[in-house]
């Protein structure tokens, strides 16, 4: 098994980056290593290939479409067109000399009218120390990248909350408010440190909470392969505050917790099609639920609201209910008993109740 | 920044629209080609390059012209792009197999009729693009960046606003998870 190192050597190799040592380093392991020269013309071969794509163009018709969709500009001066022929830099430096030439010449004009008065009559300036700015984790960001405010209007990209504090008054309520506009089906996205550990712990938090969850076998494979293959997790029948709960036991410290933060969103249609697709089984088969009234704000803890549907009014969980989990980078699951009998259990969709997705997205 | 991009810039700031036509002309299919394998899907590749160049538009003010136009605009592409995947969910997405995988064309019936290499060579796009669809997005990013268009690392990590080192590691990982997901798609045809 060549190292991986040596593997390194050979992948920038074919981007061309080596310096004279590093390429006769490589020349001397593909003279000895059979393997070595298997692996580079693999690598050589893939990079022919996608250099080989097809190049896909627009219509001419596309600048007009795009100019149909614009209001015109107010006039600004451009930032990007510097005088021609005159540096910036010297424009700047030569404005700073001005400036600081008549700042000298009006602090010895009134030190000599005034010289009672004191350099510096306001007081001490008070530097106020710049907060630390939040570190995301990169995964994250990766994530939540498109609202980056640098390159335009923000994108919207679901509502992350952080789990450990789902305790405390602020998140749960903003998770309330999302559960409650997600229309009886919410996606949740969770970071996780490793697949095969995040999907034990989403078991047991799961089977805490009386749902059963198969687990289809090419998850542990393509997992064990160290791939960071995205897991999708998918239930029916959950209900809010207990949504509200798993979250909350998720992002509880036990052992090594697997989980930081959840991206919660409404679950489109799209997804829908998805995870139909997934299990086998036609998007026709994976209906919206019908709406109950407006779902109650029953996550653990949170304040109940007054006049509305109260915990009473909603049937108790069903028994018996089950989860499935498989990996998304796959064919069709249909195949795999895990999913046959997970599709077995389905029973109608209960008013109230949440039909759930969850993406996990181990880093390792 | 090349002087016409520039004089082009001012134009459209100082109100005239058509001079972002221009633009827009020069830079579409380079933006269009890169999207459209990050995507596979023509049509949302042709949404998120309009929908980047019109980021662009609103934001032309805010341009500094510290870096190319067209990385600050291929910038705003992919950001435009990855923001739709992840709301698409587009990693579930690659479960469809077979024609539909790419999702943007229908089937086409002449293709029986055609000869057996444009078959041939049909079939090579569509086993590389559903490899590619299987890495991870910043993987088939840098994948489409180095070997696609041909970009250094330095631009790479420039217009990614990573360091060369990032841009090594993750050319490193997507290459030898690449080969490694043709190797498995050849096995399974065997």
């Amino acid at each position: 098994m060549l190292r991986d190192r040596y593997c390194q050597l050979l992948t920038a190799y074919v981007d061309g980056v080596l310096d004279r040592r590093q390429l006769q380093t490589v020349q001397g392991l593909l003279e000895k290593s059979a393997e070595a020269r298997t692996l580079l013309q693999q690598l050589q071969e893939n990079a022919r290939k996608l250099q080989s794509l097809p190049y896909h163009q627009l219509g001419p018709e596309f600048p007009a479409q795009v100019l149909g969709k614009i209001q015109p500009l107010k006039p600004v001066a451009g930032p990007v067109a510097p005088a021609a022929g005159f540096p910036t830099w010297l424009g700047v430096s030569a404005a700073a000399a001005v400036l600081f030439m008549v700042a000298l010449g009006s602090y010895f004009f009134f030190q000599s009218r005034n010289p009672a008065i004191p350099d510096n009559p306001i007081g001490p300036v008070v530097q106020k120390e710049k907060p630390e700015p939040k570190t995301i984790d990169p995964m994250i960001a990766r994530i939540l990248q498109g609202t980056a405010d640098h390159f335009g209007n923000p994108v919207e990209v679901g509502t992350p909350v952080t789990l450990a504090d789902l305790g405390k008054k602020q998140p749960q309520e903003l998770l309330d408010r999302q559960l409650k506009k997600s229309a009886g089906a919410v996606h949740l996205d969770l970071v996780c440190k490793n697949g095969i550990r995040a999907v034990e712990r989403l078991s047991t938090v799961f089977k805490k909470n009386g749902i059963e969850v198969l687990v289809d076998g090419k998850v542990r494979a393509k997992s064990g392969a160290g791939q960071g293959t995205p897991i999708l997790v998918y239930a029916e029948n959950v209900r809010p505050e207990e949504l509200g709960k798993i979250l909350q036991q998720l992002g509880q410290k036990e052992g090594q917790a697997e989980f930081d933060t959840v991206i919660l969103d409404a679950l489109t249609e799209r997804d829908r099609q998805d995870v139909a697709g997934l299990l086998g089984v036609k998007a026709t088969e994976l209906p919206p639920g019908p709406r109950g009234a407006d779902l109650p704000m029953f996550i653990e803890g949170a304040p109940k609201p007054k006049g509305k549907t109260s915990g009473a009014d909603i049937p108790p969980p069903e028994r018996n209910r089950f989860a499935v989990v498989l990996p998304v980078a796959e064919g069709s699951g249909a195949a795999s008993p895990e999913v046959k009998r997970y599709l077995g259990t389905r029973t109608a969709l209960r008013p109230g109740t949440l039909q759930v997705v969850v993406v996990l997205y181990p880093k390792t | 920044m090349s002087a016409d991009d520039q004089r082009l810039i001012r134009d459209c700031l100082a109100g005239r629209t058509e001079a972002f036509g221009e633009l827009v002309h020069r830079h579409q299919d380079r933006l269009y080609n890169t999207v459209y394998r990050l995507l596979d899907n023509a049509e949302d590749a042709r949404d998120v390059v309009q929908d980047a160049f019109l980021s662009a538009y609103q934001s032309l003010d805010s341009f500094k012209g510290d870096s190319l136009f067209f990385t600050w605009l291929y910038r705003i592409a992919v950001n435009t792009a990855f923001s739709l995947k992840r709301k698409q969910r587009a990693t579930l997405s690659i479960y469809r197999g077979g024609a539909e995988s790419s999702g943007h064309e229908p089937h086409d019936p002449s293709r029986e009729s055609q000869p057996d290499h444009a078959l041939e060579v049909a079939d090579e796009e569509r086993r590389v693009q559903q490899a590619l669809n299987r890495l991870s997005p910043e993987h088939r990013l840098v994948l489409i960046m180095k070997d696609m268009e041909g970009q250094k690392y330095e631009v790479m990590a420039d217009v990614l606003g990573v360091p060369i080192g990032t841009i090594r590691s993750r050319l490193h990982r997507a290459r030898m998870e690449l080969r490694e997901i043709l190797l498995q798609a050849e096995d399974k045809q065997e």
